[in-house]
């Protein structure tokens, strides 16, 4: 097992290698170059000099693979360069905006598995019933949903319309409570808990409900498969016919067997919500990462682009490890050696 | 060996096609018999969520397709926009079926638009998905067949796209490639470039397994040309996972494209799909609440192709499962 980790480990650090060349290029074969807003058409001599003294700055005359080493250079001593557009420290950037996609992507995450696992486990028992019908339609719906289009639904209904919850933003009450994760706002939510938590949570649970649903939908039906094919199996006849209660067949029997693809899948997907969900942090207006991509993409910051492609890629990377893992710590018949 | 779980989903997605004919042609003495394609179309039929998406797509590509006949408004003639009087109209049907999901705040009616909106969206969704999925198959069934060095090359090119987080990748190459606005060619062709790399590992590992069977070993001893074996009797078999991938792939590209649009990077007019009406509703002034209709209507439309395009998918699926009757 161990020597399968290293070897996977080996294998990912190539990839790795690969893709942050392949995503420098993507970024640096862009004619619209990250110093182009300095410049413009009659542009005052002033303004050239700037463009020249940034194009310089940022080594943007010389060859792509010498481009490429100074940014490995500094990657591996953990600098990210600076972002183009405010000059921050891109590391600095992301570390920022972890808190805020970790909490809107870990609760929603949580909400989404402990909705589907059962809505699937009970579809499946009760195939072919209307309430399975009912809940095929639906998770092709949810499933077809794109979160765009969903998530002004939502807005639309219960912020505009019921007027339950904010249509976006993290902090609600900016009069009294410090900017999300900025100075003094975890003391501030330390000493008044209930105010700055329930502020918090509203805001959360629009985008964490948008991000449930179309997971929701996903993962029940993937759920469903599961949990058919297992109750089709030889043993659950057995089970049956040597008198166990349906309970215990469904439970005991049926059920660990059919989570065992859920839980690997769960490990394929934990890693890829570092990145952030870019499109419904970006219409709720969540500090996290999905939102610092958007505004990059637009912003032509690269070296944030560059950053956070990396993050994914590690993410996806992660994610194939833990699925396998995940796939052998459950099933015994399955062996790295 | 990483191997095994590949192994494992390769037997279990195997199972319909490799015992293929063998389950069907019993007990038929006397009665005429029905060609695979006829018993596929048989219990296509009966699927019903399969023939309602059937009949949505239908609906979306003739309104496509006549899409000038059936518009009640140009939407390429600035001048057919009844600015002074109709700017962010309510849904009426007063004047006809023109403002029927109402009109955005130039004046145009949103009816035309989603007409429009879904000659690019479909093209965009299909074309892209058909290309990556006949990519992929070559591909998958060159590395599947031959193995040795050339599989091993190519399964690690297909490793490295298997890795692009899929969302960022395809934003920054638009946003790059596009200089500010992609054009439709250009998406297709991203869509394309980073969508044939699972279809390949899928088709890669049926062909592993069927380059094993009996009927393909036939073929070669009695002389069959490779291209025949890999086209003739192998291609055919791997239809069924393949079509459902594609049709995954056709949903993913419609959303994906707009989503591009909707991040501002998109398409720009004259170029109309559902997601660049769907981002000119965001700049609507009066905004979603008391223009609600701009951003409902259209998405509606999208969402209704999407779950038609996966009804028919799953429909496929069923209907090619040789082992169901």
């Amino acid at each position: 097992m161990l020597t399968f980790i290293a070897r996977r480990l080996v294998q990912t650090a190539i990839i790795m290698v690969g893709l942050s060349f392949f995503f420098f290029v993507l970024l640096h074969i862009a004619p619209g170059g990250p110093c182009d807003a300095l410049t413009a058409a009659g542009a005052t001599q002033g303004q050239i000099e700037r463009y020249h003294g940034c194009i310089v700055r940022l080594g943007l005359n010389d060859p792509i693979q010498t481009q490429y080493a100074t940014w490995v250079g500094h990657v591996v001593r953990g600098d990210f360069g600076v972002s183009i557009g405010d000059g921050q420290s891109v590391g600095q950037k992301i570390l920022t905006r972890t808190p805020a996609t970790l909490l809107l992507a870990g609760i929603s995450y949580l909400f989404q598995e402990l909705v589907a696992i059962p809505l699937g486990i009970f579809a499946a028992l009760r195939r072919y019933s209307f309430f399975d019908s009912l809940f095929t339609v639906c998770s092709y719906i949810g499933l077809s949903m794109p979160t765009f289009w969903l998530s002004g639904i939502m807005i639309l209904i219960f912020a505009i319309i019921l007027g339950w919850f904010p249509a976006g933003g993290i902090v609600g009450d900016t009069a009294n409570i410090p900017t999300f994760n900025g100075d003094g706002y975890w003391p501030y939510l330390l000493h008044h808990p209930w105010h700055a938590g329930t502020d918090f949570l509203s805001h959360l649970i629009l985008p964490a409900l948008v991000l449930a649903i179309v997971g929701i939908a996903g993962d029940s039906r993937f759920m469903r498969a599961s949990m058919i094919e297992v109750v089709n199996q030889d043993y659950i006849r057995t089970a049956r016919a040597k008198g166990l209660t349906p309970r215990t067949v469904i439970l005991k029997h049926a059920l660990r067997n059919a989570l065992m693809p859920i839980v690997t899948n769960i490990a394929l997907a934990l890693p890829g919500l570092l990145g952030g969900a870019i499109i419904t942090e970006t219409i709720f207006g969540w500090p996290g990462m999905g939102q610092l991509f958007s505004r990059a993409l637009s912003g032509n910051d690269y070296p944030v682009l560059q950053a956070l492609l990396m993050i994914g890629a590690v993410g996806v990377l992660l994610g194939n490890l833990l699925g396998d893992l995940a796939y052998a710590v459950i099933d015994p018949r399955i062996r790295y050696d | 060996m990483i191997r095994d779980s590949e192994q494992m989903a390769t037997y279990s997605a195997l199972e319909a096609p490799g015992s293929s004919g063998s389950g069907l042609d019993g007990g038929e003495v006397g009665t005429r018999q029905l060609s695979q394609l006829q018993l596929v179309w048989m219990r296509f039929r009966r699927h019903r969520l399969a023939m309602v998406g059937t009949g949505i797509l239908l609906f979306m590509a003739a309104m496509a397709i006549f899409a000038p006949l059936v518009s009640p408004e140009n939407i390429y003639d600035p001048s057919s926009a009844d600015i002074f009087n109709a700017a962010d109209k309510t849904p009426t049907l007063a004047s006809g079926l023109r403002y029927i999901f109402g009109a955005d705040f130039n004046g145009h009616s949103i009816a035309a638009q989603i007409i429009y909106g879904a000659r690019y969206s479909l093209l965009i969704g299909f074309t892209s998905a058909i290309l990556s999925t006949l990519i992929g198959m070559v591909i998958g069934a060159i590395s599947g067949y031959f193995g040795g060095a050339i599989d091993t090359v190519l399964m690690r090119i297909v490793d490295i796209f298997l890795t692009l987080p899929q969302l960022p990748v395809l934003l920054v190459a638009a946003a790059v490639l596009g200089h500010g606005h992609v054009t439709v060619p250009l998406v297709i062709v991203i869509f394309t470039f980073f969508g044939w790399a699972y279809i390949a590992r899928l088709v890669r590992s049926l062909f592993l397994t069927l380059r094993t069977l009996e009927y393909t070993e036939a073929a070669r001893a009695v002389g069959v040309s490779t291209a025949r074996i890999i086209f003739r009797h192998m291609l055919p078999n791997t239809l069924r996972p393949i079509l459902v991938a594609t049709t995954l792939a056709v949903a993913g590209n419609i959303v994906f494209e707009a989503a591009i649009d909707f991040l501002g990077i998109g398409l720009q007019y004259p170029d109309t799909s559902w997601g660049s009406v769907l981002a000119f509703a965001e700049q609507d002034p009066l905004g979603l609440k008391a223009a609600w209709w701009v951003t409902v209507y259209p998405g509606l439309f999208l969402v209704a192709t999407i779950v038609a395009v996966n009804f028919l998918g799953d429909g496929l699926s069923d209907a090619m499962d040789v082992r169901s009757k």
